[in-house]
């Protein structure tokens, strides 16, 4: 597992803190079927993924049992850490689930393939199946993920609350059947809670061979004698007594059990949090020929209210050309504010982990530098504002091209769960060859840090005016689709020159509503483009994002292939909605002709 | 990947062209503002006004401009400096239509001070010069756009005087000085044209979602509180003062009834403010402000404080210096006006000076020379008769002028180091003292004669740097570029 080195806050950041003890044994029986695993990686990894505790209790009739438990915790836990680090953890532990579910029933349909899914488990015979209940640990959330009847259950101020619903059936007396495995079909159903973690938490990780024959009031005791903070050994202890307890009371089952205490949550106040965003100093603006942490400035070239960029060479000891690099700083202006910063850091932080030959790369600058600004690629080439300007009507075929490319970036962003959010002709460079690349995303939006605590909430909609997505104007909300819009403001200005919608003035939000977004056909300015275009971007820059096209595929088909049903439809459609402001001007027209005849004839 | 960086003065496009536009916006707003004070001496005759009368049109015309501030600043929150500004000048160009055509004190009464709304320019074009310079220019951009359009006032003083006279004798009209005033009116009103359609409120495409601001000024302790109560309080007293001096005990403008109802609206005035203020820093009460975004207010009320005395001066004395002048070597209203904007003349090198001489020596330290400077620079003032040759009062005043207002571009160096994020609030703040200056200068003026005005002023400057003496260093950056051009960290204690 791979960690890099921007710390995403500062050294003395308050870390969720935690500990793992547990026991395992076979029991009565002559095998040992469940396998329980934990992790805790280091802090940047546990930043963005969290811990795992996981425990799995193998299916005793399945003849794979012990493989299948063991291979579920295991390759869960390293699958899990090997997802993208900007991925949510649902997504990320969903994507591993649906990958372990299907290989473990693949391995049983290999064996037999006249599996009777309808059929009890407990009749299989030489099948990969197991129950399995994981915790993921992070920031203040505990996300649990759980299949089968091992469960979770957390223990606060001595109260025992169990979290995991068994999936079983109870035939007569005795008999209990599962419901509910990993392995058992090729679909599977996994239950996802949320809890939120608090400092002395106790979750425990039973499977049955223990909650079956341990009483509530058993397991609380047990527990309780905990101390804290706590360490490893003595939940260790607990979970080998826990076990014991179990087997004395008649167990007749492999016996295991998996304690996570929680020392210390992440907690800090909002202005500890700033206070570290703070830590690092913005550069003074350079000139020529300054020299920062041996980068020196070779041309500046951009400086604006918002931020600095100068052209930097490293002086390199050896002979070997000077590498040529973009560095850029924030403005003096954003000293004390705190979400630009934070934006600030991220966009390192994601540009380390996007890796697209059509995103700008980034890289941190001195690992210990007291300074705060990075380090990016140097792009060739002039924006997408410029080429507009020089390029007024271009052809289809120009703009499908370059849009195509912005749609291929667009969905590196969208496999790593990411919003850029400020799309617009100047945040893409286009060089002589027409190859594109996105700059500047520094309101990006992650998935996997919006999860946590240490977040800085935005209190204005992030993204440039006319460009925004209006769900971000109206709910602060931002997904792929709203970059979608922004794309598709972009293609529409290409072609024409003008905004889709009447120009905002002022960045102000007056809005209340999407229909206030009024759509303005794209022949009113080049009346020579086809009506299947102007549908199309109409349909991307939709004000409702649910009537917008879903995917950037179904944008990016429409516009190299004409939507030919999209255009039947329209002109089947009523003059009203193809074009109201038309109908409405007909219907008055026709009033005042109405008027002035009955006014003369009278 | 780039743009234009740098200040090139030649330039006429982009971030430049904007610089121009807002100083001359702003230049315009100061000819128009400052139109009657070289034309004093033939608008008092053709209209047969007294002295006292005289100096009431001084007041009345700085007076609006303290509340109009604050209806301008929320105006360009609202509608952005595009519009405002163009609002503005076109707006103002009908008061100034009414004085160019007054038949009697009343009227050109009325008029000067509808006219102090134009006072109010200055906060529009700071807004607008914000949106277009990265931080480490802005302080050289905003001192060339307050003191090129302070200029304003000396190319009053230089041109219209003769232009007055030109038109009486080309056309053979008596009164001269109303086609002058009017002429300004009507450069005003092309003027928002131009402005309106030249100008944008944002570089194109770099148009973000700010914040709100909150309407009150923000502070960070319940001390601090109390004294931003107190630092509001010789706002209404300057308006209070005004309409004393305008009720039958001053120069009966308006009635007894008229004046306490003016006083009962100050009053409820401030009491709304207070309560504007309690809600926007009522959670001081509950709980200490973090120690990272503290300031400290006392800084603001220093500054307040030095403003009051600099700005407040200048916009006292470029009313009065060419009645001075003309009456103390009793010279004709064309030469006295002339000499007298050299004292306004001064604007375009002293003010952006003051701002580079504090990025050279430190803020604190230059601000305390200037003070003392101009206290002293007042003091001589004070003691110019018509014993003087008349070269070294004009040299004197020149000398005084500078102090004053490189003053000017230090106090507004200093106002982004405090609080960043409060910039917009603390200029405001400190751009009304120094209209609250001007108000009770010309009160005091009225009252007293030419020397003992100077004197309180020269005393008002002394007070100003004991003040001084309180404020701390606004620590600036702490990043330095040594000789060799490398950047380094330096401790600060």
């Amino acid at each position: 597992m791979n960690n890099k080195n921007i710390p995403l806050t500062a050294k003395t950041s308050a870390h969720l803190r935690l500990c793992f003890g547990g026991f395992s044994s076979s029991g009565k029986k002559p095998v040992n079927q469940d396998a329980f695993a934990a992790l805790i990686p280091s802090d940047n990894e546990l930043i963005a993924k969290g811990a795992i505790a996981a425990i799995a209790d193998g299916v005793s009739s399945a003849s794979k049992a012990a493989e299948a438990s063991q291979l579920a915790v295991t390759q869960f836990i390293s699958e899990y850490y090997a997802t993208p680090e900007t991925w949510s953890t649902q997504k990320s532990a969903s994507k591993v689930l649906n990958s372990l579910n299907q290989w473990l029933f693949s391995q049983s349909s290999i064996q037999s393939s006249s599996l009777n899914l309808s059929s009890q488990y407990s009749n299989c015979e030489s099948h990969w199946l197991t129950t399995f209940s994981a915790l993921i640990l992070k920031s203040t959330t505990g996300y649990i993920f759980h299949v089968g009847d091992s469960r979770i259950s957390k223990f606060r101020q001595n109260q025992l609350e169990a979290i995991t619903r068994d999936h079983n059936r109870k035939h007569g007396d005795k008999h209990v059947v599962l419901t509910r495995a990993m392995g058992a079909d090729t679909r599977l159903e996994v239950d996802v809670h949320k809890v939120d973690l608090q400092a002395d938490d106790i979750f425990i990780l039973t499977c049955d061979g223990v909650h079956d024959f341990l009483s509530k009031k058993e397991l609380s005791d047990h527990l309780a004698n905990i101390s804290t903070p706590t360490n490893e050994g003595e939940l260790e202890q607990t979970s080998q007594a826990i076990i014991d307890h179990a087997i004395a009371k008649g167990s007749d089952d492999n016996v295991s059990c998996l304690l996570v205490a929680i020392n210390e949550v992440p907690n800090r106040k909002l202005e500890e949090i700033e206070r570290d965003l703070f830590t690092r100093t913005i550069p003074p603006a350079l000139k020529l020929g300054d020299t920062i942490d041996g980068y020196t400035v070779r041309k500046v070239i951009h400086a604006s209210i918002r931020s600095h960029l100068y052209l930097v060479e490293k002086s390199l000891v050896d002979d070997s050309p000077p590498e040529v690099l973009v560095l850029k700083a924030p403005s003096e202006n954003f000293i004390d504010d705190s979400v630009y910063l934070q934006g600030f850091m991220r966009e390192a932080w994601v540009g380390e982990r996007i890796n697209h030959n059509k995103v700008m790369k980034v890289k941190s600058g001195e690992i210990n530098s007291k300074f705060l600004y990075h380090l990016c690629e140097y792009v060739e080439g002039q924006t997408l504002s410029e080429w507009m300007h020089d390029n007024p009507k271009p052809s289809i075929g120009q703009v499908r091209e370059i849009i195509k490319q912005i749609v291929s970036a667009l969905r590196a962003f969208q496999r790593l769960e990411l919003v850029h959010r400020d799309l617009k002709p100047d945040n893409i460079m286009i060089d002589a060859l027409g190859q594109i690349k996105l700059i500047d995303y520094g309101t990006v939006s992650v998935a996997s840090l919006n999860e946590n605590q240490d977040t800085i909430l935005e209190s204005v909609p992030q993204g440039s005016l006319n460009y925004i997505a209006p769900e971000t104007l109206l709910n602060m909300k931002a997904d792929n689709k709203s970059d979608l819009f922004s794309l598709g403001v972009i293609g529409y200005q290409m072609l024409c020159g003008e905004l889709p919608y009447k120009p905002m003035k002022r960045a102000e939000v007056n809005f209340k509503h999407y229909s206030q977004w009024q759509y303005r056909s794209i022949k009113q300015f080049r009346p020579e483009l086809p009506i299947w275009l102007d549908l199309s971007l109409q349909q991307a820059v939709q004000a409702n994002p649910k009537d917008r096209y879903q995917a950037f595929s179904e944008f990016d088909r429409d516009i190299n292939k004409p939507n030919i049903t999209a255009v039947e439809e329209y002109k089947t459609q009523p003059i009203l909605q193809r074009n109201p402001v038309l109908f409405w001007q007909g219907v008055s027209f026709i009033l005042a002709v109405a008027l002035i005849l009955s006014l003369t004839l009278s | 990947m780039s743009s234009q960086h740098g200040i090139k003065l030649l330039s006429f496009t982009g971030k430049m062209k904007v610089l121009h536009l807002s100083w001359m916006a702003f230049f315009i707003t100061f000819v128009v503002w400052f139109n009657h004070a070289p034309l004093l001496g033939v608008i008092a005759a053709s209209l047969g006004l007294s002295s006292s009368e005289i100096k009431t049109l001084l007041i009345l015309n700085v007076a609006l401009t303290i509340p109009a501030r604050v209806i301008i600043g929320m105006l360009t929150d609202k509608y952005g400096p595009k519009l405002t500004f163009s609002f503005l000048l076109a707006f103002c160009s009908l008061p100034c239509f009414m004085f160019a055509m007054a038949d009697s004190f009343e009227q050109a009464a009325l008029a000067r001070f509808l006219l102090g709304f134009i006072g109010a320019g200055f906060v529009i074009g700071i807004r607008m010069v914000s949106e277009w310079f990265p931080a480490n220019e802005l302080g050289t951009a905003e001192g060339i756009y307050g003191g090129w359009g302070n200029f304003g006032s000396a190319a009053a003083a230089m041109s219209l005087p003769a232009i007055a006279l030109l038109i009486s004798e080309a056309f053979g009209i008596e009164d001269g000085w109303r086609y002058a005033v009017a002429l300004t009116g009507l450069m005003s009103l092309l003027f928002s044209f131009v402005w309106y359609f030249n100008v944008s409120d944002t570089p194109e495409g770099s148009t973000y979602f700010k914040p709100k601001q909150s309407g009150a000024m923000e502070v960070t302790s319940v001390s601090d509180f109390y004294l931003l109560l107190i630092m509001k309080l010789p706002m209404y007293a300057a308006l209070a003062l005004l309409t004393w001096k305008l009720s039958p005990n001053g120069v009966n403008l308006f009635s007894e009834q008229v004046a306490v109802f003016a006083y009962f609206a100050l009053v409820l005035l401030f009491i709304y403010e207070v309560k504007q203020t309690y809600k926007v820093n009522g959670h001081l009460f509950k709980q200490a402000v973090p120690e990272i975004h503290q300031y400290k207010f006392k800084q603001v009320a220093v500054l307040n404080v030095l403003y009051f005395a600099t700005f407040g001066s200048e916009l006292a004395v470029i009313s009065m210096l060419p009645l001075f002048f003309a009456d103390v070597f009793s010279l004709d209203m064309i030469y006295a006006g002339l000499l007298a904007s050299l004292y306004a003349f001064m604007n375009l090198m002293s003010r952006p000076g003051g701002g580079w001489l504090s990025d050279k020596f430190g803020r604190k330290k230059t601000l305390l020379i200037l003070t003392a400077g101009l206290a002293l620079g007042y003091l001589v003032m004070s003691t110019i008769d018509n014993t003087w040759p008349l070269a070294l009062a004009v040299i004197t005043a020149m000398a005084c002028s500078f102090f004053v207002q490189a003053g000017e571009g230090a106090v507004f160096a200093a106002v982004p180091l405090i609080k960043r994020r409060l910039t917009g609030q603390i200029a405001g703040m400190t751009g009304a003292y120094g209209n609250v200056g001007a108000v009770v200068y010309l009160t005091v003026l009225s009252m007293v004669d030419y020397q003992t005005f100077f004197l309180v002023i020269a005393g008002t400057a002394l007070l100003g740097f004991a003040t001084l003496l309180l404020m701390e260093e606004p620590k600036g950056s702490i990043a330095e570029v040594r000789e060799d051009g490398t950047v380094e960290l330096i401790s600060v204690s």
